[in-house]
């Protein structure tokens, strides 16, 4: 049979294998948390003008809610309305590649959350609104190519909400870099 | 006496390792929707949204508007138009995954030959808090309408997510030669 | 009775011998199954024009061959192409909507054929998911370059799909591949110009 030796290992090695099993989950569960935080929003700064995130100050630079005739002739349908956001960030950093994957979105205090419209509709309702200016283009587009250091880029997104939420919203915004940390800007209508 | 004793280990071992397999859900299952049963009629709520059956409808042929041009879609079967009323209640979200159970099991999904008609919710975007109404179309054999079951998700194959399964009802619905199919539904 | 130390190194020799047998006969039981398969795969029954067969997923028959025309839908022939079009029927036989027919048509006598557009001859459209027994005419065209010398008959082969319900790797159900099940030789006719031959009416 084997040797005291071989024996001796053979027990440490059995005795090492539940410790080694649990490492080994908790590095896979860290990663998986890591991963799952990347797509999250947790934590909010909140804030009414010049918030420091991913490298630039930002600030509400303008609102309007269309759809109930007092912004523009224009009555929506129902309870719809359109909302549009403008936000300026001015870089106070390098940003290089920090503004990947942009996500905004318009919260209420209940948890709820819209998402921009899409670009191509964005930028016909931009034409129709302004029909002489360029649409400004949104987060996604601008996060490709980011101001310089000391310069300053506006943003403008596009949403339908329903008229009973719109005195509620906040806009919120986030890179991947930057997640779970993200923005958070009241739109005080 | 030794050799008696490994080959029960080795069966009782074999009939465990067997069982164990046989019992193992399959991942599709594990990772598969999760389902909210409902009726036609009735508002049928998933965790992230929520939909009502207005009215199901049967034509030979199909026809809207499409550009000042007139299309019209014909079926060796019959179309199926079912028209719903959609609510998220978190997030702003598509439903585009609509598929109908037919009598025999069988899967029919939205037919894309009706895609560009007016009106189709699977080109629509929901947002909380505004209902969003429209219809979906399907083409199946007539003798698949006679017990149907629509399945409504997010997007095709949902896993981990919802799905609405609403039976949908067989009263009142009669086959109809022609439909016109209009900005504003049926 | 053997001395222990001999029936020590008999064990050891016994065990490499089985061992060894053991591999052999795993790589013959291999090599066997791989001839098999290979003379199966080599006898595919030749099929008469429009006799519908069932390559598992879809049911299909291939009516005729076409040279030239223009698109189904009227779009244009990229420059430099021309067109090799067959009319068939095609049914959907899984329980389920589908579009995966791409596959299902190998053009044998053509090289380097790309995949072919299906197109729904009752809307003169590009087609879609096929619904589950709802048979249709449908036309499939394959872009060859303009200055491809075409044979006077195509030679088609249909490949079939079998229906596992738990794969191998998720335990979920799906359609696999299982090998060409029909050979069909289609003469080749030019297309009657200008609307696309053979039209089919449902």
């Amino acid at each position: 049979m084997a040797s005291n030796r071989e024996r001796k290992w053979f027990w440490l090695s059995l005795a090492s294998l539940p410790v080694l099993l649990v490492v080994a989950f908790r590095i896979n569960a860290w990663r998986n948390i890591e991963e799952y935080s990347r797509l999250s929003e947790s934590e909010i700064l909140t804030g009414n003008g010049n918030l420091d995130y991913a490298g630039a100050l930002w600030r509400l630079e303008n609102v309007r809610l269309i759809g109930d005739g007092r912004d523009t002739a224009q009555k929506f349908p129902g309870a719809m309305r359109l909302i549009v956001v403008r936000l300026v960030a001015t870089a106070h950093d390098d940003i290089g590649k920090n503004w990947g994957q942009c996500q905004v979105s318009l919260t209420d205090d209940t948890g709820r959350r819209w998402l921009p419209l899409e670009v191509s509709l964005s930028n016909d309702i931009s034409r129709d609104l302004e029909p002489k200016a360029d649409p400004v283009n949104g987060c996604g587009i601008t996060s490709l190519t980011p101001p310089k250091k000391s310069s300053a880029v506006m943003i403008e997104e596009k949403f339908v909400v329903p008229a009973d939420a719109a005195p509620k919203l906040a806009a919120q915004l986030s890179f991947s870099a930057s997640r779970p940390k993200a923005i958070s800007l009241p739109l005080g209508l | 006496m030794r050799l008696v004793f490994l080959i029960v280990v080795i069966a009782v071992s074999m009939t465990v390792l067997a069982a164990l397999q046989a019992t193992t859900p399959p991942y599709a299952m594990l990772t598969g929707p999760i389902r909210t049963e409902g009726r036609q009629g009735e508002t049928v709520s998933g965790t992230v949204f929520s939909a009502q059956i207005r009215q199901v409808q049967k034509a030979k042929t199909l026809a809207w508007d499409q550009f000042g041009r007139a299309v019209e879609r014909q079926s060796s079967g019959t179309w199926v138009i079912v028209s719903a009323e959609l609510q998220a209640m978190r997030e702003t979200m598509p439903v585009r995954g609509a598929t109908i159970i037919g009598t025999s099991g069988r899967l029919y999904h939205q037919s894309q030959r009706a895609q560009a008609a007016p009106n189709v919710l699977s080109a629509k975007t929901v947002q909380p808090g505004l209902p969003t109404t429209g219809i979906y179309i399907f083409e199946m054999p007539k003798e698949e309408t006679r017990d149907m079951t629509l399945l409504l998700s997010r997007q095709y194959g949902p896993q981990l997510e919802d799905e609405l399964a609403i039976t949908l009802e067989q009263n009142g619905i009669v086959l109809r030669e022609k439909m016109e199919l209009g900005k504003n539904g049926i | 009775m053997l001395k222990p130390i001999s029936r020590k190194t008999n064990k050891a020799m016994l065990t490499k011998l089985l061992a060894g047998i053991g591999g052999l006969l795993a790589a013959a039981i291999s090599l066997g199954y791989s001839l098999y398969e290979k003379r199966q795969a080599e006898i595919i029954p030749q099929v008469a024009i429009a006799t519908p067969v069932d390559a598992g997923r879809w049911k299909v028959s291939l009516s005729a061959g076409v040279i030239g025309g223009e698109m189904p839908n009227g779009s244009h022939i990229a420059p430099g192409k021309q067109v090799v079009a067959i009319d068939m029927v095609l049914e959907n036989l899984s329980a389920e909507s589908s579009n995966i027919y791409r596959d299902l048509i190998r053009l044998q006598n053509i090289p380097n054929a790309p995949k072919p557009q299906f197109y729904l001859m009752r809307d003169k459209d590009i087609l879609w998911d096929m619904q589950p027994m709802m048979p249709e005419a449908v036309k499939a065209v394959w872009q060859v370059p303009a200055d491809l010398t075409l044979p006077k008959e195509l030679k088609v082969k249909v490949e079939g799909e079998k229906f596992k319900p738990r794969d191998n790797l998720y335990a979920a159900p799906g359609w696999f591949s299982a090998g060409s099940v029909a050979q069909v030789t289609l003469p080749l006719a030019p297309a009657p110009a200008p609307i696309p031959a053979a039209e089919a009416k449902p």
